[in-house]
């Protein structure tokens, strides 16, 4: 059989050359496959790595113990414990703030009630000496008893030593004649009178005025001397306790009020002529 | 009441404080000059506080002065009355001088 004899169109089939093309593809193949794996494997080692450093961050645990649950748990547990020491941490410094924040609190509130206390009695001190007119002195102590006590029935009483008796200089709530006459030697006033200590009986604050038994008895004082008294019958219905402020009043009233009154009273003696204060250098 | 009133009025900076002996006294005076604030007592001879009041809120050129109203009486409606007559604020007695002052700065927008 000539070439020539050959059937066009059907190549010649090459075994050699298509037995070492399929080995070539084969192994080209194989080595394609085998990097591939190794990119996978690179590619895997590096997600461990990253898994065991997110285990670590998270649960504390070794990074050269990874794997198991028991560490992954107790890396959590741990985690836990540590959490939870931090937000015991945490309360107890918002318990110290809070309770600082409390204290502030109380001592605003009592720096405030301090300046109003001291702003009465300075409005008080003020004013007692402020005029040297007797009728005007005798308004004022009258008005800080109402105003600023919420006294109701009172009366201001001065001592007449020819008399032994007392006489009364004011009174608010009940009429001037209708004051009860009280001894100056017997009972709760003449005591005061006697004693110079007041007397506050905070069994009567919130009671009706009962003449018999004053609730406040204050002594007015010229230096060490008692030379009367304010008594107190009742107060006014809402108010039914003393507070500091109301004790340091009648402190104020004892020991400026009568000397006001004396000042105003020997002002009014020198029967408009003036009171020639100059004449005081020579005295001193 | 009035001179501790007075006293303790004078601590606020520009305030110029006219006194009145009752509440006829104090719409004569209002109606010679004019006010920017009333404080009143309810107890006075001739007129008393809550009668002011009522004149005051009724009286076209007066009725927006706000009033103050210091007492003795206590009661709630007391208080309810006169706040219904008109009065912008009630303080009972016993007073303290720095309340006073805060509630007219307040009325009068001071603060």
């Amino acid at each position: 059989m000539t070439k020539s004899e050959e059937k066009p169109g059907i190549p010649e089939l090459d075994l050699v050359a298509t037995k070492r093309e399929f080995i070539e593809t084969f192994f080209r193949r194989g080595a394609e496959f085998t990097e591939e794996l190794m990119r996978d494997n690179e590619r895997l080692r590096y997600r461990v790595v990253q898994l065991e450093a997110e285990l670590k961050a998270a649960g504390g645990v070794a990074a050269d113990r990874p794997g198991t649950h028991e560490n992954a748990l107790a890396g959590l547990v741990a985690r836990i414990a540590s959490l939870e020491a931090e937000r015991d941490e945490l309360l107890k410094r918002y318990e110290g703030v809070a309770r600082q924040s409390e204290d502030f609190h109380a001592r605003y509130a009592d720096i405030e009630r301090e300046n109003n206390n001291l702003a009465n009695l300075y409005v008080a001190s003020y004013q007692l000496h402020s005029t040297m007119d007797l009728r005007e002195v005798t308004q004022i102590i009258l008005e800080i008893l109402l105003n600023f006590v919420g006294a109701k029935t009172f009366a201001v009483l001065l001592v007449d030593e020819e008399r032994r008796a007392f006489r009364v200089l004011a009174a608010e709530g009940i009429e001037k004649a209708r004051v009860p006459v009280l001894s100056t030697t017997e009972g709760r006033v003449a005591d005061v009178l006697r004693g110079g200590a007041p007397l506050f009986d905070e069994s009567r604050f919130a009671t009706r005025a009962d003449l018999e038994r004053p609730a406040i008895v204050a002594p007015l004082r010229i230096g060490a001397q008692v030379v009367g008294v304010i008594v107190v019958w009742d107060l006014l219905v809402q108010k039914t306790t003393l507070q500091e402020v109301d004790y340091e009043l009648f402190n104020l009233l004892g020991a400026h009020a009568a000397s006001a009154l004396q000042g105003a009273k020997l002002t009014a003696e020198l029967a408009g002529r003036a009171p020639a204060l100059w004449a005081a250098a020579d005295l001193v | 009441m009035r001179q501790l009133l007075v006293f303790a009025l004078h601590r606020i900076r520009g305030l110029t404080v006219i006194e009145a002996d009752d509440g006829v006294d104090a719409l004569k005076k209002m109606s010679q000059q004019k006010l920017d604030i009333i404080l009143t007592d309810i107890n006075m001879p001739i007129m008393d506080g809550l009668k002011l009041v009522k004149r005051v809120r009724s009286d076209e050129a007066l009725k927006d002065i706000p009033v103050i109203i210091i007492t003795t009486e206590g009661a709630d409606e007391d208080r309810q009355r006169a706040l219904a007559l008109g009065a912008n604020a009630y303080i009972t007695k016993p007073i303290q001088a720095p309340q006073v002052i805060a509630k007219v700065k307040e009325l009068l927008k001071l603060t």
